[in-house]
């Protein structure tokens, strides 16, 4: 595993955007989400069956992104055809009156535990303020909002019955990775490749995100993690930013 | 008739062992707070108490930075922090930058060695937090105003590199930074390690990724060696402003002396447990020469524009048996 730590590429100016997206994505973590998000991964505390996991439960159910409402526009508790039923946490009371838009929106701001959150947040802050940058503050907030909402999109294309939360800003932080790699292919990243050699080493961006892309192909099944939202995003951040380059370097013209 | 004084050995910067002693008392008045904050914080979200603990020794280090220019520590050990070609007073920014990582060391304690370590190794003692606040702790009495071209001069002034017979030894932090930038137009050793991390990554063969571990290895030593041979640096090396000479010649270093070089450097460049013993050999030998340097005979040195300091007392005999330095940085000048 890659794992980048800083990169060479100086701002040129603050990036408020960025830093503020992470203060708002720990903020809701610490504060708003459920204390047991805080006790470790939702998937230890389901075993324990206690009302604080169950009211939490509860509450992700209505804050998270679920493809099969979202493909069929009614939530799980009006039980849509075409969901997949043994996904659905039982006894646990869905949530009712829960707004679809506003989950998609909400999902992208939730994160399953410290780690989840640290990570995250980690690559948002090496990549994200260069992104910024380049597009100026108020179209980076609209383009981390647009690469969220493509990855889940994208996820629920790729599982369309899955009545599972999907939750975490690692969509919109892969769209943002997928800009930065267009608009900066040759920055230098320092980056940590821990095994039996232990490099630190400057790395091109295009090599450190390509294998990040790459590996998102080979994620195992049992870690549940959304592997198409990172490929869809990544994938509509690149995009965003070719045409970004292509408009740039037309008006300049 | 008042005797001169000796100056002090790291001329404005701050001595660490008074920067030690400020850091003991900052961390003990910090946590004072953060012991409050956490105390009232809410019981039920463990990660979110440590945040405001960590968000209160931010805040103590920033109040202290901005309005003073010293945290209490600092003040009862008579320094102060200066921003780079910034004014009399550290900026928010800068504060906040340097602040942040403090923190998180004080709070988990579990970077405190790697801080300690920033610190020391650091010619001017600027840690990882001094680096990235772009700041520079100093005396009391030292300059109002400090540049990095200042850091520049400070540091030629007062920790010169140790002068060898071919020109200054290059540090550890100089190397470092060459080691860091080695892969850079080596496209060989760069197709290797992404294969070695594409199958830690999506293969399940531990046999395999330590073949493939070795195999990047034996590239690195036959990279390293043909590079050095041929021209007495690599592009790290370049970068950092360096050279390879042979300590016998002061030439460009044989193949068979590159060759030795190289299959010593290697496992210790990138095999976890040998890398911090390499790390403090360089520290602490007289002219920066590892291990692979004593296996190669070899002396890395500083081409840049840097004035080095006194010469390193050599042995007589073995004066007795150095030929006259060359002039030029190539093998048949030497003959």
């Amino acid at each position: 595993m890659a794992l980048p730590v800083l990169d060479l590429l100086a701002a040129r100016r603050f990036a408020w955007v960025n830093h503020a997206l992470i203060a708002i994505n720990v903020v809701i973590f610490l504060f708003l989400q459920p204390p047991v998000f805080q006790g470790g991964e939702m998937d230890t505390a389901f075993d324990e069956g206690s009302e604080v996991v169950e009211s939490a439960v509860v509450w992700i159910h209505r804050y998270a992104a679920i493809p099969c409402e979202i493909s069929s526009f009614d939530t799980l508790a009006e039980k849509p055809s075409g969901c997949d039923a043994n996904d659905i946490v039982a006894p646990v009371a869905l949530p009712q009156n829960k707004s679809i838009l506003v989950s998609l929106a909400a999902s992208l701001f939730l994160h399953g535990g410290l780690l989840h959150l640290l990570g995250n947040m980690f690559f948002l802050w090496i990549f994200g303020n260069n992104v910024e940058d380049r597009i100026g503050s108020a179209t980076y907030l609209a383009f981390y909002l647009v690469a969220g909402l493509v990855s889940t999109l994208g996820h629920v294309a790729w599982d369309v019955g899955s009545s599972v939360p999907v939750i975490g800003a690692s969509g919109a932080v892969s769209g943002v990775m997928g800009a930065y790699v267009v608009f900066h292919p040759r920055a230098k990243v320092l980056t940590l490749i821990p095994g039996w050699i232990f490099p630190v080493v400057y790395l091109p961006s295009v090599v450190v995100l390509g294998l990040y892309f790459a590996s998102q192909f080979f994620t195992p099944e049992v870690s549940r993690v959304a592997w198409v939202a990172h490929v869809a995003g990544m994938v509509a951040g690149a995009g965003f930013a070719l045409i970004w380059r292509s408009v740039a370097s037309l008006a300049s013209k | 008739m008042v005797a001169a004084r000796p100056p002090p050995p790291l001329g404005p910067a701050a001595p660490a062992g008074r920067r030690a002693i400020a850091r003991i008392v900052d961390f003990v008045l910090a946590w004072i707070p953060a012991f409050v904050v956490m105390v009232l914080g809410p019981d039920d979200r463990p990660v979110a108490v440590m945040f405001l603990g960590w968000v209160a020794i931010v805040v103590y280090e920033v109040m202290f930075l901005t309005l003073l220019g010293a945290t209490p520590g600092k003040l009862l050990t008579g320094l102060r922090v200066l921003e780079l070609e910034g004014s009399k007073r550290v900026s928010l920014r800068a504060a906040l930058a340097r602040s942040v990582e403090l923190a998180l060391v004080s709070l988990t304690l579990v970077f405190v060695p790697a801080m300690i370590g920033s610190v020391l190794m650091s010619p001017l003692r600027r840690g990882f937090h001094d680096r990235h606040g772009h700041t520079f702790v100093t005396r009391r009495d030292g300059p109002e105003r400090v540049t990095q071209a200042d850091l520049v001069q400070f540091e030629q002034l007062f920790q010169p590199p140790p002068n060898t017979r071919f020109g200054p030894a290059a540090n550890l932090d100089t190397r470092r930074r060459a080691r860091a930038h080695r892969l850079e137009r080596a496209p060989w050793l760069l197709a290797g390690l992404v294969l070695v991390v594409a199958v830690l990554q999506f293969g399940q063969s531990g046999l395999l990724l330590a073949g493939l571990s070795a195999l990047w290895l034996v590239v690195f030593i036959v990279d390293e060696s043909l590079r050095v041979a041929r021209s007495g640096t690599t592009p790290g090396h370049e970068i950092a402003g360096m050279r390879i000479v042979d300590t016998r010649t002061g030439a460009i270093p044989s193949r068979g002396r590159s060759v030795a070089r190289a299959a010593v450097l290697a496992p210790m460049l990138y095999i976890p447990p040998f890398q911090a013993v390499l790390a403090f050999w360089v520290t602490v030998h007289p002219t920066h020469r590892g291990p692979h340097d004593l296996a190669g005979a070899t002396q890395v040195i500083r081409v840049d524009a840097v004035t080095p300091g006194p010469a390193v007392a050599v042995p007589a005999a073995a004066q007795r048996r150095l030929p006259p330095p060359p002039t030029a940085l190539s093998r048949r000048s030497t003959g």
